[in-house]
């Protein structure tokens, strides 16, 4: 069977059948936009290489699924309906089709890319959804209720243990993004032996007090190490990657820079009429979906708008794209284990100090926590939550007393997990402000 | 001031004896109109706030409550949350000043609401918040909703009982 093949960094070549219909799909404009999202956003700002694309990162997942299922088929046949295996290529492939420019730092102003995504899939008139209507017309409905947060009214939930494949504390999203992060980042904490841990996965029923059994994604207990490296790559990855001061900082003024453009396009229409086509649909709050616009939103789009707002009038706008393109400005401080009503009286303080210098605080000072993070180290899951692998890793042995079902952070040769997977959350609250300002602000929050 | 109205509430039992409580108790009040909104969804159990977990890990974090494990048959753990002696300094200092009193103020009329849900079976707490969720204008319809999500029959005794609770916090909004 003739293979269009992809050159990638992390797997060397990723093949795809020339005839099928997901290459078709690859080549969506709205897939193919992903070329100019950067995975990691503004990460470049502290790692220069990380510049690589969300396209390259989906095509990698899908390369993961592929193997995925090709290995759960040959044990498990009997677990996938007519039209699983097609609905979980197309959802990893298309799980990242709704993000915004610079990934994560719009999303605060513009929602949730998995929303948006699943809007684009459900629209008839996007490309995606023609191409998953030519394969079957239920398609692109299974796909998106596998992507969204909760199945959509009348639709039946995907199985738990699919959703585990799209979106869980292990799966194929992270398996890639990982260690793509780190390889392009240069940060080398993102190294897990994936392979064994995609080779040796399994599906078993779990009987649940006062529920229906349920399909797990297990792992043996012979996998334990190869997941322990992952929990402490993902550990890692956080830590130095994701919740970057540097990084959090620039993408919190980006944010602000976009809030600022946007309060300005519903106040002035002259300011409205001046921007580009596609930031304008953006800053239009009200607005629903366009899809051509979205699809011509890109991270180059979002940096050439920012370039012109330099020398715009507005002095807050041009001053926060100046402070952001020249990477400048910012000074931030740390204070641990507060809650916000801890320190209202402190950050009430340092808004009442901005005011007085003629800045508002509304851009020129943000707090940032971890809460607000995407990428969060793994926690197993409490009783409040859905005790499947969605929210944990389980691992089964036959030879295990009880049910034969351990969460992962139970099993008595992994105690070195539990310093990073205790129940106590990574308490912390950081706060940014001008930097020419950092010596008295810092005083203020102390 | 939602981290405030959360540990607030907590602080006025001795215990809350699981986060599904928690979730189901404060996803009730806020049908009532209590301040503290959250984002809720329809998840495994029933309502589930993403946010109002996020809250329940800062105080956690924050020392302001203190989480206890308890381990639960098939390997399923149980939090039970208590305000901390910190956390209670926390509060207090708080309420001493003049965003503390009013934001206490805004609380104050729920906070006997929340213990008596505090004292209520876990099962009809459940699910009277999962009939709060489904109730849009007939009850009945809600309750069949629930019926068919919790795989109960529509004539369960406690399926009952859980109606009329949500009636009581639904009725007063």
């Amino acid at each position: 069977m003739p293979e269009k093949l992809f050159r990638d960094p992390l797997y060397d070549y990723i093949a795809i059948d020339k005839n099928s219909w997901l290459l078709g799909l690859i080549n969506c404009p709205e897939v193919q936009r992903l070329r100019y999202v950067s995975q990691l956003g503004l990460s470049q700002f502290t790692y220069p290489g990380a510049t690589h694309s969300r396209f390259s990162h989906s095509l990698g997942a899908l390369h993961l699924m592929q193997q995925c299922l090709e290995y759960l088929e040959k044990d498990h046949k009997d677990y996938f309906r007519n039209g699983d295996k097609e609905a979980l290529l197309a959802a990893i492939l298309l799980h990242d089709i709704g993000h915004g420019p610079f990934s994560h730092a719009s999303e605060s102003v513009r929602g949730e890319h998995e929303d948006r995504g699943v809007q684009i899939i459900a629209s008839p008139q996007s490309d995606v959804n023609q191409k998953l209507c030519s394969v079957d017309g239920g398609l692109p409905s299974k796909v998106a209720t596998l992507l969204a947060k909760e199945p959509p009214k009348g639709a039946a939930p995907p199985p738990p243990w699919q959703k585990s494949l799209i979106s869980s504390q292990l799966d194929m999203d992270r398996l890639d993004y990982l260690r793509r992060d780190s390889l392009c980042s240069g940060a080398e904490y993102g190294s897990f032996d994936w392979f064994r841990i995609i080779h040796t996965m399994q599906l078993k029923e779990r009987a649940i007090p006062d529920r229906q059994p349920q399909t797990l994604l297990v792992w043996p207990d012979k996998s334990k190490f190869a997941l322990e490296e992952y929990i402490f790559s993902r550990f890692y990855m956080y830590q130095s990657v994701y919740f970057h001061h540097t990084t959090r900082g620039f993408e919190g003024l980006l944010q602000r820079i976009l809030e600022r453009a946007r309060d300005l396009a519903r106040a002035k229409k002259s300011f409205a009429r001046r921007l580009l086509a596609p930031v304008k649909t953006f800053c239009e709050s009200t607005a629903s979906t366009h899809l051509e616009e979205f699809r011509n939103l890109t991270d180059s789009v979002v940096l050439a708008q920012v370039t012109i707002w330099q020398s715009e009038e507005d002095k807050v706008l041009s001053d926060l794209s100046r402070r952001l393109l020249a990477r400048r400005g910012l000074a931030w401080q740390e204070i641990e284990q507060k809650t916000a009503f801890e320190v209202v009286d402190k950050v009430s303080s340092v808004r009442d100090y901005l005011h007085g210098q003629e800045l508002d605080p509304k851009y020129y000072f943000f707090e940032d926590n971890a809460k607000a993070i995407a990428y969060k180290p793994y926690r197993p899951a409490s009783e409040v939550e859905d005790q499947s692998s969605v929210n944990s890793i389980i691992l089964h042995d036959p030879s295990w007393e009880g049910t034969r079902f351990k969460e992962i952070s139970d099993i008595p040769d992994l105690q070195r997990l539990k310093t990073i997977t205790t129940d106590k959350p990574s308490p912390v609250m950081r706060y940014y402000f001008p930097k020419e300002h950092e010596t008295q602000i810092r005083r203020l929050l102390s | 001031m939602k981290d405030y109205w959360l540990a607030k509430l907590i602080s006025s039992v001795q215990e809350v004896d699981s986060r599904k409580r928690l979730q189901k108790s404060v996803y009730l009040l806020q049908a009532a109109g209590c301040p503290l909104q959250c984002d809720y969804l329809l998840h495994y159990y029933g309502p589930y706030s993403f946010e109002l977990a996020g809250l329940i890990d800062q105080l956690h974090a924050a020392d302001i409550i203190d989480e206890t494990p308890d381990q639960l048959a098939a390997g399923v753990v149980r939090f039970r949350s208590a305000t901390t002696e910190k956390g209670a300094r926390a509060l207090n200092a708080f309420e001493q000043t003049e965003r503390g009193q009013q934001t206490q103020a805004q609380i104050a009329p729920f906070i006997d609401r929340f213990k008596k849900l505090n004292q209520e079976d876990a099962w009809v707490l459940e699910l009277a918040a999962t009939v709060a969720f489904y109730h849009d204008d007939d009850w009945q319809v809600a309750r069949a909703q629930t019926a068919t999500f919790k795989k109960i029959n529509e004539d369960d005794l406690n399926l009952s009982k859980a109606v009329g609770l949500a009636k009581a916090f639904l009725s007063t909004r």
